[in-house]
């Protein structure tokens, strides 16, 4: 339809023989239809530091220290970092969505001082649960209305709440006192969240595989995970898709908030208590996680399977580094060290192609005034 | 500039293309979109480098390998899209990176005043200097950025379409500085659609076709074909630069098809009283089943925000219908069977960090997944099989990542994922635009497709031959109005090119009789 026009166009003198009237742009270049996959080094490769570092730490530690890699261990590792990965999750979720959550603590923190409050006031767990999780989801509300209806840039406006938030513990707990709960005064059905077993696994571990399975399979199977991605990457081409763009990153602060608030119910009954400002302790955890996670994607997208892989580097380091004595001084040392060693052989290796290692959303994140649009 | 080559991949961009000015002169640089005029303008900054040529600047042979070494040269260009620091004052920009910022102690009220002085000396502006660059009108930001460079006292000057985000009245007054710096002897390289603005300012203009000299045009002494006794006084060379220009010819699109009878009682799309503050002033406007309204203008004539606007994905006033339902916004849009091809691709068509399967599935996910939301990886993959092999998109893997295409590709891509929706209406917005002429046919072959089987179809677009062999009905705008509606049997590319560079002399208002009025500038008269 288009090449052989020359023929009948009139030829304007001013064509040199090798301009055809028509080809105003690049001539049509043939490309082999179904070109093989080839294997790239540039792109494989970076993908593949997360999983090999994680190893490393256990061999490390394996060879240092003759607990480390008995089951007892391990289990208990992957016990205690349970809490960790039900945060972590959530923030990969809003990860996903192009936004970043650093009052997730604060949802944490207040799920756990109601739940604690209700115990002590002698209400049912599954109350004390509802209660938790409702303070929770409170806090995902707020932020979705300041990112959301206000279009404050997702930094700043969790940055805000966590300010607050941090405060209205303070103020709950006159001053910051912790809550005690007195074991005898807590029922079973809570006190099992926490430390009860089934199996022989533990349940604050049963929690978050299931969290990290069903939120996998939201993410990666379902329409919200596909459109939520989306969304989260190029919000604009999503919205003239017609996507409800609004609604999904209120979907994805919301889940973010709750999986923070179970979490901090789960601690609140580990611990038989409420200690202020606990949750603060898992954000900076839980962000450096999701982004070792990203490393694994091909394309820098926070994933609840690289998210996890993440969680255990960080666990594992601070229960090797207990194990052989190291001072916890040195943990913060220790994970800093390792998001940096990871995020730099990625960015080193992946320098070559045009995947960046770092994800759009993050780099949206770092130039607050283009966040939105 | 002599025998100037430039070629990106496989595109030849620029074939030996040269080009002079002496002191003093203001000369034209005309073109179609894709002619070559930006890459040369790049060039001259150093943004680019030439594969081949040479450039002098008074007699002397120099190298130009970055935008640094051009200042340094005293090329001083305006580009068409404003760079400034919006977070500056203006006193602050205005003299950003010159001496003046650099000696440390400047009092700021000294540095205010002499702004103050500057801006009203060179450019006729009037604007506290200690406004913020962002709080400026996009005129006043336009005026600025030529005041800077004036400042600069520069050797050659480049005006890449000034004017358009411009007043009549600011009009007059850059006119007023030109003339100044050409007393100054200052050489100005004039790019413009608005050809009338050449006529008044510059004496020969240079044509680029193709990338390759399609020749000059003195515009004072080219007679204007003596047998054009019904066309209008003002036209002189104008005639010529437009058939230069536009040459190629429109047979790209085939053998005419016939001619379609929309369904003239069902309105697809109606548009009423819609207002975009600064670029579109109360349009009204249907689309019918089964046609093709083709739109155009220049920058800054409204059409960029046309197809966002109807699409529900920008602010307006007015009220648009499609199908029979409110369009409030781009769900609502999509939900009435609406779908939109925007023109930047690569930021709003295309999903780059996602598979080609993921792209042409994104609006079709609801019927393609269960109560649950989850999605079948099997109807998907066929889905996306089926698209992929209908509009030939290559690489042929569903799992091919969308950014890597190449832009023909992508596009195809963005098509496929509406027509798996199985959507009722189209707002093209520049469809083709750094398109392979093989994309292009097939894009084309699929729009002709669905508007034959009674879908509408909004096409806008610069590219005039697309216009011309794609639209049952054109609508030519003009600074934010429509000025002339013709029909597929009227349309001509020269046509339209002298309607939307304003170069007929019409006031808005008067297009009740388009047919018998319009007759100025035909291929017959020249």
């Amino acid at each position: 339809m288009t090449t052989d026009t020359q023929h009948t166009t009139n030829p304007r003198d001013d064509n040199s023989p090798d301009t055809s009237p028509g080809s105003r742009t690049t001539p049509p270049t043939s490309r082999i239809s179904g070109e093989p996959r080839r294997f790239r080094a540039d792109v494989v490769l970076p993908r593949l530091i997360a999983p090999v570092v994680l190893a490393g730490i256990l061999l490390a530690f394996s060879a240092l220290s003759p607990v480390f890699f008995s089951s007892d261990n391990l289990l208990g590792v992957l016990n205690q970092a349970a809490i960790l990965a039900l945060v972590a999750i959530g923030m990969t979720v809003v990860v996903r969505a192009g936004g970043i959550d650093l009052s997730i603590g604060v949802a944490l923190d207040l799920a756990a001082l109601a739940a604690a409050a209700a115990i002590a006031g002698g209400y049912r767990p599954w109350v004390a649960l509802t209660i938790g999780l409702a303070f929770g989801l409170t806090v995902g509300l707020v932020n979705a209305a300041l990112i959301v209806l206000l279009r404050i840039p997702s930094f700043m406006a969790t940055l805000s709440v966590w300010f607050i938030g941090t405060s209205v513990q303070q103020l709950l707990t006159g001053g910051g006192a912790p809550i005690y709960l007195q074991k005898s005064q807590v029922p079973d059905g809570f006190a099992l969240w926490g430390n009860g077993a089934v199996l022989g696994i533990p349940i604050p571990l049963v929690f978050a595989v299931l969290v990290a399975a069903v939120v996998y399979l939201g993410l990666d199977r379902t329409r919200w995970g596909r459109e939520l991605t989306a969304t989260g990457e190029q919000r604009t081409a999503s919205r003239i898709s017609g996507k409800r763009v609004s609604w999904l990153a209120v979907s994805a602060y919301l889940l973010g908030a709750a999986l923070a608030a179970l979490g901090g119910v789960v601690l609140a009954s580990r611990t038989y208590a409420f200690i202020p400002a606990s949750g603060q302790l898992y954000v900076m955890d839980a962000i450096g996680a999701v982004f070792i996670g990203a490393t694994l994607s091909r394309f820098g997208r926070a994933s609840v399977p690289g998210t996890l892989v993440g969680v255990l580097i960080f666990a594992l380091l601070a229960n090797g580094m207990n194990l052989i004595g190291l001072s916890f001084f040195w943990q913060g040392l220790a994970r800093g060290v390792a998001l940096l060693v990871v995020l730099l052989l990625a960015i080193l290796l992946t320098r070559t192609t045009r995947v960046p290692v770092i994800p759009p959303a993050l780099r949206r994140l770092l130039a607050p005034s283009t966040a939105r649009s | 500039m002599r025998g100037i080559n430039k070629s990106f991949g496989a595109a030849h961009v620029l074939r030996d293309v040269s080009f002079s000015i002496h002191a003093g002169e203001v000369r034209g640089l005309v073109g179609e979109n894709g002619a070559g005029k930006s890459t040369l303008i790049k060039i001259l900054t150093g943004l680019y480098s030439a594969d081949a040529g040479t450039i002098e600047l008074e007699g002397e042979p120099v190298t130009i390998s970055s935008p640094a070494d051009a200042e340094r040269l005293g090329i001083q260009v305006i580009h068409q899209d404003r760079h400034l620091a919006g977070r500056l004052t203006v006193a602050e920009q205005l003299y950003l990176g010159r001496s003046e910022s650099r000696r440390g102690w400047v009092s700021r009220k000294a540095l205010n005043r002499r702004a103050a002085e500057d801006l009203r000396r060179t450019v006729g502006l009037e604007v506290p200097p200690q406004l913020l660059v962002d709080e400026l009108t996009v005129a006043e930001q336009q005026l600025l950025q030529i005041a800077r460079a004036v400042l600069a006292k520069p050797r050659l000057l480049v005006l890449d379409e000034p004017t358009a985000p411009l007043a009549a009245a600011e009009v007059a007054q850059l006119f007023g500085t030109i003339q100044q710096l050409q007393e100054a002897d200052v050489p100005i390289i004039y790019i413009s659609h608005y050809l009338q603005e050449l006529r008044q300012i510059s004496g020969r203009v240079t044509v680029l076709r193709n990338g390759s000299n399609a020749g000059d045009v003195d515009l004072a002494s080219t007679p204007d074909s003596p047998d054009s006794s019904d066309s209008s006084d003002s036209t002189d060379g104008l005639g010529k630069v437009i058939e230069l220009m536009v040459g190629a010819a429109v047979e790209e699109f085939g053998p005419p098809r016939a001619t379609r009878h929309p369904d003239r009682r069902s309105p697809a799309l109606e548009v009423t009283g819609l207002a975009v503050p600064g670029a579109l002033a109360d349009l009204d406007l249907t689309v019918h089943s089964g046609e093709i309204l083709g739109v155009t203008g220049l920058v800054g004539s409204g059409v960029d925000v046309l197809a966002d606007a109807v699409t529900g994905n920008i602010a307006h006033a007015g009220h648009v219908r499609l199908h029979g339902q409110a369009i409030r916004s781009a769900h609502a849009f999509v939900r009435a069977s609406g779908a939109y091809v925007p023109a930047d691709r690569r930021k709003n068509g295309a999903l780059v960090r996602n598979t080609v399967r993921e792209n042409i599935s994104l609006v079709t996910l609801r019927t393609l997944s269960s109560r649950l939301g989850v999605i079948h990886r099997r109807k998907e993959q066929h889905v996306a099989e089926t698209f992929i092999r209908e509009l030939d998109i290559r690489p042929a893997r569903a799992d091919a990542v969308a950014g890597s295409l190449s832009g023909g590709n992508q596009q195809k891509t963005v098509l496929a994922r509406w027509l798996a929706a199985g959507s009722r209406f189209l707002v093209l917005d520049q469809p083709t635009s750094g398109v392979d002429v093989g994309s292009r046919a097939q894009i084309y072959t699929q729009i002709s497709k669905l508007v034959d089987a009674g879908a509408g179809a909004l096409l806008v677009t610069v590219d005039l031959e697309e216009l011309v062999g794609l639209a049952d009905r054109i609508l030519v705008f003009h600074r934010g109005r429509v000025i002339a509606e013709l029909s597929r049997g009227e349309a001509s590319t020269d046509r339209i090119l002298a309607l939307a560079s304003g170069t007929q002399q019409q006031a808005p208002d008067s297009i009740s009789e388009p047919t018998s009025s319009l007759r100025t500038i035909t291929r017959e008269h020249v």
